[in-house]
Protein backbone atom coordinates (compact mmCIF):
# COMPACT_ATOMS: atom_id res chain seq x y z
CA UNK A 1 0.00 0.00 0.00
CA UNK A 2 1.37 3.55 -0.82
CA UNK A 3 3.10 5.23 1.98
CA UNK A 4 0.99 8.58 2.65
CA UNK A 5 4.23 10.28 4.72
CA UNK A 6 7.66 10.05 4.68
CA UNK A 7 8.40 11.12 8.28
CA UNK A 8 12.49 11.95 9.74
CA UNK A 9 12.16 8.48 11.65
CA UNK A 10 11.10 6.85 8.20
CA UNK A 11 13.89 7.78 6.32
CA UNK A 12 17.33 9.89 7.27
CA UNK A 13 17.55 13.12 5.30
CA UNK A 14 21.49 11.25 3.76
CA UNK A 15 18.99 8.27 2.82
CA UNK A 16 16.97 10.77 1.07
CA UNK A 17 19.60 12.71 -0.02
CA UNK A 18 21.00 9.67 -1.50
CA UNK A 19 17.72 8.38 -3.27
CA UNK A 20 17.43 11.88 -5.05
CA UNK A 21 20.74 11.42 -6.02
CA UNK A 22 20.37 7.85 -7.59
CA UNK A 23 17.49 9.36 -10.10
CA UNK A 24 19.59 12.40 -11.01
CA UNK A 25 19.95 13.28 -14.92
CA UNK A 26 23.35 14.33 -15.99
CA UNK A 27 22.81 17.71 -14.87
CA UNK A 28 22.05 16.54 -11.31
CA UNK A 29 18.23 17.41 -11.69
CA UNK A 30 15.67 14.59 -9.90
CA UNK A 31 11.63 14.94 -10.44
CA UNK A 32 9.52 14.66 -7.35
CA UNK A 33 7.58 12.11 -8.81
CA UNK A 34 10.31 9.89 -9.67
CA UNK A 35 11.17 9.97 -5.72
CA UNK A 36 7.72 9.44 -4.92
CA UNK A 37 7.36 6.11 -7.38
CA UNK A 38 10.96 5.04 -6.25
CA UNK A 39 9.79 5.08 -2.50
CA UNK A 40 6.54 3.89 -3.25
CA UNK A 41 4.67 7.07 -1.55
CA UNK A 42 1.22 7.99 -2.16
CA UNK A 43 1.44 10.98 -3.65
CA UNK A 44 4.21 13.71 -5.11
CA UNK A 45 3.66 16.53 -2.42
CA UNK A 46 5.09 13.24 0.33
CA UNK A 47 8.39 14.00 -1.42
CA UNK A 48 7.72 17.24 -1.80
CA UNK A 49 7.32 18.59 1.23
CA UNK A 50 10.52 17.06 2.81
CA UNK A 51 12.31 18.57 -0.33
CA UNK A 52 10.84 22.12 0.92
CA UNK A 53 11.94 21.49 4.04
CA UNK A 54 15.91 20.21 2.66
CA UNK A 55 15.59 22.87 0.63
CA UNK A 56 14.80 25.46 3.47
CA UNK A 57 18.12 24.14 5.15
CA UNK A 58 20.39 24.59 2.00
CA UNK A 59 20.99 20.34 1.12
CA UNK A 60 18.72 20.86 -2.35
CA UNK A 61 17.89 23.64 -4.70
CA UNK A 62 14.94 23.29 -7.19
CA UNK A 63 15.01 24.21 -10.64
CA UNK A 64 13.57 27.96 -11.96
CA UNK A 65 11.30 27.62 -15.05
CA UNK A 66 12.41 29.39 -17.90
CA UNK A 67 11.08 30.43 -21.18
CA UNK A 68 12.35 30.04 -24.59
CA UNK A 69 14.86 33.02 -24.75
CA UNK A 70 16.09 31.04 -21.51
CA UNK A 71 14.63 34.10 -19.26
CA UNK A 72 13.30 33.12 -15.90
CA UNK A 73 9.59 33.09 -15.85
CA UNK A 74 8.36 35.30 -12.92
CA UNK A 75 4.57 35.89 -11.90
CA UNK A 76 2.84 39.33 -12.00
CA UNK A 77 3.84 39.48 -7.95
CA UNK A 78 7.32 38.83 -8.33
CA UNK A 79 6.82 35.45 -7.68
CA UNK A 80 9.46 33.07 -9.49
CA UNK A 81 7.68 29.93 -11.68
CA UNK A 82 9.67 26.55 -10.67
CA UNK A 83 9.41 23.43 -12.15
CA UNK A 84 9.36 19.86 -9.70
CA UNK A 85 12.90 19.19 -10.44
CA UNK A 86 15.53 19.23 -7.66
CA UNK A 87 19.01 18.75 -6.99
CA UNK A 88 21.71 18.07 -4.20
CA UNK A 89 23.66 21.40 -3.55
CA UNK A 90 27.30 21.09 -3.06
CA UNK A 91 26.47 20.78 0.77
CA UNK A 92 23.85 18.27 0.18
CA UNK A 93 26.10 16.57 -1.96
CA UNK A 94 29.02 16.78 0.75
CA UNK A 95 26.53 15.36 3.28
CA UNK A 96 24.99 12.61 1.31
CA UNK A 97 28.27 10.90 0.07
CA UNK A 98 30.94 12.14 2.83
CA UNK A 99 32.43 9.60 5.25
CA UNK A 100 34.67 9.05 8.00
CA UNK A 101 37.61 7.27 7.29
CA UNK A 102 38.42 3.95 8.88
CA UNK A 103 41.27 5.16 11.11
CA UNK A 104 38.48 7.92 12.32
CA UNK A 105 36.07 5.38 12.93
CA UNK A 106 37.83 3.37 14.99
CA UNK A 107 39.08 5.56 16.69
CA UNK A 108 35.72 6.38 17.85
CA UNK A 109 34.80 2.59 18.36
CA UNK A 110 37.71 2.58 20.83
CA UNK A 111 35.96 5.43 23.11
CA UNK A 112 34.26 4.15 26.54
CA UNK A 113 30.91 4.68 27.20
CA UNK A 114 31.87 7.82 29.57
CA UNK A 115 34.38 9.60 27.11
CA UNK A 116 31.34 9.44 24.21
CA UNK A 117 29.71 11.94 26.62
CA UNK A 118 32.37 14.52 26.34
CA UNK A 119 32.23 13.37 22.53
CA UNK A 120 28.31 14.08 22.70
CA UNK A 121 28.92 17.33 24.12
CA UNK A 122 31.29 18.11 21.82
CA UNK A 123 29.17 17.18 18.97
CA UNK A 124 26.42 19.31 20.00
CA UNK A 125 28.28 22.33 20.58
CA UNK A 126 30.05 22.03 17.06
CA UNK A 127 26.04 22.00 15.98
CA UNK A 128 25.40 24.92 17.21
CA UNK A 129 28.54 26.84 15.32
CA UNK A 130 28.22 24.99 12.26
CA UNK A 131 26.31 26.44 9.22
CA UNK A 132 22.80 26.59 9.10
CA UNK A 133 22.51 23.52 6.77
CA UNK A 134 24.70 21.24 8.50
CA UNK A 135 23.84 22.00 12.03
CA UNK A 136 19.95 21.37 10.96
CA UNK A 137 20.53 18.16 9.34
CA UNK A 138 22.94 17.17 12.46
CA UNK A 139 20.22 17.53 14.85
CA UNK A 140 17.85 15.64 12.24
CA UNK A 141 20.67 13.12 12.02
CA UNK A 142 20.69 12.97 15.88
CA UNK A 143 16.47 12.51 16.24
CA UNK A 144 16.37 9.58 13.48
CA UNK A 145 19.43 7.75 15.11
CA UNK A 146 17.44 7.91 18.46
CA UNK A 147 13.99 7.66 17.27
CA UNK A 148 12.49 4.50 19.18
CA UNK A 149 10.25 3.42 15.83
CA UNK A 150 11.78 -0.44 15.32
CA UNK B 1 -25.29 61.09 8.05
CA UNK B 2 -27.77 63.59 10.35
CA UNK B 3 -28.39 66.77 8.29
CA UNK B 4 -26.84 69.35 9.79
CA UNK B 5 -29.19 72.27 9.14
CA UNK B 6 -28.38 76.03 10.39
CA UNK B 7 -31.24 75.46 13.07
CA UNK B 8 -29.23 73.17 14.80
CA UNK B 9 -25.71 74.84 15.32
CA UNK B 10 -25.12 76.95 12.42
CA UNK B 11 -22.67 75.43 10.35
CA UNK B 12 -21.80 77.19 6.97
CA UNK B 13 -23.77 75.90 4.17
CA UNK B 14 -20.45 75.58 1.60
CA UNK B 15 -18.52 73.64 4.86
CA UNK B 16 -21.66 71.06 4.40
CA UNK B 17 -21.42 70.90 0.94
CA UNK B 18 -17.89 69.92 0.89
CA UNK B 19 -18.38 67.48 3.49
CA UNK B 20 -21.11 65.61 1.52
CA UNK B 21 -19.21 65.92 -1.17
CA UNK B 22 -16.10 64.04 0.64
CA UNK B 23 -18.90 61.42 2.01
CA UNK B 24 -20.25 60.80 -1.50
CA UNK B 25 -16.79 59.99 -2.56
CA UNK B 26 -15.79 58.01 -0.31
CA UNK B 27 -18.91 55.77 -1.18
CA UNK B 28 -18.47 55.80 -4.52
CA UNK B 29 -14.47 54.61 -3.55
CA UNK B 30 -16.05 51.92 -1.15
CA UNK B 31 -17.89 51.09 -3.70
CA UNK B 32 -15.68 50.70 -6.84
CA UNK B 33 -13.38 48.51 -4.37
CA UNK B 34 -16.33 46.25 -3.53
CA UNK B 35 -17.11 45.79 -7.33
CA UNK B 36 -13.52 44.87 -7.57
CA UNK B 37 -13.12 42.22 -4.62
CA UNK B 38 -16.90 40.74 -6.54
CA UNK B 39 -15.31 40.59 -9.65
CA UNK B 40 -11.75 38.97 -8.04
CA UNK B 41 -13.82 36.39 -6.08
CA UNK B 42 -15.79 35.56 -9.07
CA UNK B 43 -12.95 34.52 -11.27
CA UNK B 44 -11.98 32.65 -8.15
CA UNK B 45 -14.49 30.27 -7.85
CA UNK B 46 -15.18 29.82 -11.37
CA UNK B 47 -10.95 29.28 -11.69
CA UNK B 48 -11.70 26.92 -9.17
CA UNK B 49 -14.37 25.05 -10.61
CA UNK B 50 -12.61 24.95 -13.85
CA UNK B 51 -9.23 23.51 -12.07
CA UNK B 52 -11.91 20.92 -10.22
CA UNK B 53 -13.20 19.47 -13.86
CA UNK B 54 -9.92 19.44 -14.81
CA UNK B 55 -8.56 16.86 -11.95
CA UNK B 56 -12.08 15.00 -12.68
CA UNK B 57 -11.41 14.57 -16.23
CA UNK B 58 -8.09 13.88 -14.98
CA UNK B 59 -8.98 11.12 -12.17
CA UNK B 60 -11.38 9.26 -15.65
CA UNK B 61 -8.41 8.94 -17.79
CA UNK B 62 -6.02 7.65 -15.25
CA UNK B 63 -8.71 5.40 -14.74
CA UNK B 64 -8.86 4.36 -18.56
CA UNK B 65 -4.96 3.74 -19.19
CA UNK B 66 -4.81 1.78 -15.52
CA UNK B 67 -7.65 -0.51 -17.53
CA UNK B 68 -5.76 -0.66 -20.59
CA UNK B 69 -2.28 -1.63 -18.81
CA UNK B 70 -3.93 -4.22 -16.51
CA UNK B 71 -5.92 -5.75 -20.06
CA UNK B 72 -2.39 -5.39 -21.67
CA UNK B 73 0.15 -6.55 -18.80
CA UNK B 74 -2.61 -10.17 -18.21
CA UNK B 75 -3.16 -11.14 -14.90
CA UNK B 76 -0.16 -10.83 -12.27
CA UNK B 77 1.13 -13.84 -10.25
CA UNK B 78 0.05 -13.94 -6.43
CA UNK B 79 2.78 -12.22 -4.79
CA UNK B 80 4.90 -14.77 -2.23
CA UNK B 81 3.08 -16.01 1.17
CA UNK B 82 4.77 -13.92 3.99
CA UNK B 83 6.04 -15.38 7.16
CA UNK B 84 2.92 -15.64 9.89
CA UNK B 85 3.95 -12.69 11.98
CA UNK B 86 4.20 -12.70 15.73
CA UNK B 87 2.74 -9.89 17.37
CA UNK B 88 1.31 -6.35 16.64
CA UNK B 89 1.10 -6.21 12.68
CA UNK B 90 3.16 -3.02 11.64
CA UNK B 91 1.48 0.08 11.06
CA UNK B 92 1.33 1.09 7.03
CA UNK B 93 0.82 4.54 7.19
CA UNK B 94 4.85 5.31 7.29
CA UNK B 95 8.15 3.43 5.74
CA UNK B 96 9.22 3.10 9.10
CA UNK B 97 11.30 0.78 10.16
CA UNK B 98 8.62 -2.27 11.15
CA UNK B 99 7.39 -3.10 14.32
CA UNK B 100 8.48 -6.43 16.22
CA UNK B 101 7.60 -7.53 19.40
CA UNK B 102 11.08 -9.60 19.80
CA UNK B 103 13.62 -8.10 22.28
CA UNK B 104 16.76 -10.28 21.19
CA UNK B 105 19.53 -8.71 19.11
CA UNK B 106 21.02 -10.01 16.33
CA UNK B 107 24.41 -11.76 16.74
CA UNK B 108 27.37 -9.74 15.07
CA UNK B 109 28.09 -12.77 12.83
CA UNK B 110 24.59 -12.43 11.42
CA UNK B 111 24.77 -9.14 10.51
CA UNK B 112 28.43 -9.68 8.97
CA UNK B 113 26.95 -12.38 6.73
CA UNK B 114 24.23 -10.25 5.55
CA UNK B 115 26.83 -7.15 4.79
CA UNK B 116 29.11 -9.44 2.78
CA UNK B 117 26.19 -10.83 0.89
CA UNK B 118 25.36 -7.09 -0.11
CA UNK B 119 29.16 -6.22 -0.85
CA UNK B 120 29.41 -9.48 -3.50
CA UNK B 121 26.71 -7.05 -5.44
CA UNK B 122 28.03 -3.60 -4.81
CA UNK B 123 25.83 -1.83 -7.10
CA UNK B 124 22.57 -3.70 -6.66
CA UNK B 125 19.26 -3.17 -4.79
CA UNK B 126 19.02 -5.85 -2.42
CA UNK B 127 15.74 -7.69 -1.72
CA UNK B 128 15.73 -9.12 2.05
CA UNK B 129 13.82 -12.45 0.96
CA UNK B 130 16.90 -12.52 -1.40
CA UNK B 131 18.95 -12.60 1.51
CA UNK B 132 17.69 -14.76 3.69
CA UNK B 133 17.12 -17.43 1.03
CA UNK B 134 21.04 -17.06 -0.53
CA UNK B 135 22.32 -17.29 3.76
CA UNK B 136 19.62 -19.62 4.76
CA UNK B 137 18.33 -17.15 7.38
CA UNK B 138 14.92 -16.69 8.07
CA UNK B 139 13.23 -12.96 7.43
CA UNK B 140 13.66 -11.88 10.94
CA UNK B 141 16.87 -12.54 11.14
CA UNK B 142 17.52 -10.48 8.05
CA UNK B 143 15.24 -8.02 9.12
CA UNK B 144 17.44 -7.22 12.14
CA UNK B 145 20.78 -7.23 10.60
CA UNK B 146 19.43 -4.59 8.12
CA UNK B 147 18.08 -2.67 10.92
CA UNK B 148 21.32 -2.94 12.51
CA UNK B 149 23.50 -1.80 9.95
CA UNK B 150 21.35 0.78 8.56
CA UNK B 151 21.84 2.51 12.51
CA UNK B 152 25.43 2.20 11.74
CA UNK B 153 25.04 3.93 8.45
CA UNK B 154 26.63 1.04 6.43
CA UNK B 155 23.66 0.39 4.12
CA UNK B 156 20.09 2.39 3.13
CA UNK B 157 16.75 1.87 1.94
CA UNK B 158 17.16 2.51 -1.95
CA UNK B 159 13.57 2.03 -3.07
CA UNK B 160 10.45 0.57 -1.68
CA UNK B 161 9.35 -1.54 -4.10
CA UNK B 162 4.92 -1.97 -4.34
CA UNK B 163 5.26 -5.65 -4.51
CA UNK B 164 8.81 -6.69 -2.64
CA UNK B 165 8.56 -4.05 0.12
CA UNK B 166 12.04 -2.11 0.91
CA UNK B 167 15.30 -2.54 -1.21
CA UNK B 168 18.40 -2.21 0.24
CA UNK B 169 21.88 -0.89 -0.90
CA UNK B 170 25.42 -0.13 0.62
CA UNK B 171 26.02 3.60 1.92
CA UNK B 172 29.10 4.62 -0.16
CA UNK B 173 31.81 3.99 2.62
CA UNK B 174 30.09 0.35 2.89
CA UNK B 175 31.69 -0.35 -0.77
CA UNK B 176 34.97 -0.65 -0.09
CA UNK B 177 36.03 -2.38 3.29
CA UNK B 178 35.78 1.60 5.44
CA UNK B 179 34.41 -0.27 7.81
Amino acid sequence: MPHEHLTIEDMSDREFLLVLDDHADEDGWTDSQTIADALDLAERRVASSRLSWLRRWGAVEREVERDEAGNIRVRRNGQTFYTQRWRLTDVGAALAHGHLLARQQQSLERLEDAQMLEVTRWVTERARRVNGTAGKLMAREWRYGMSTRR
Amino acid sequence: MTAITPEFNGAAPAALDEMAEIAAATERALADHVENLQALLAREVGGRETLELAVAASHEREKRIRKALAALEGPKPAPEPEPPRRGRPPKSEGIGRGRDNNTWSVSQEKVDQVLAAMRAHPDASHRPRMIADELGLSMTTIRKALDTLRDRELVRIKEVHPRWGKMYALMPEARGDAS
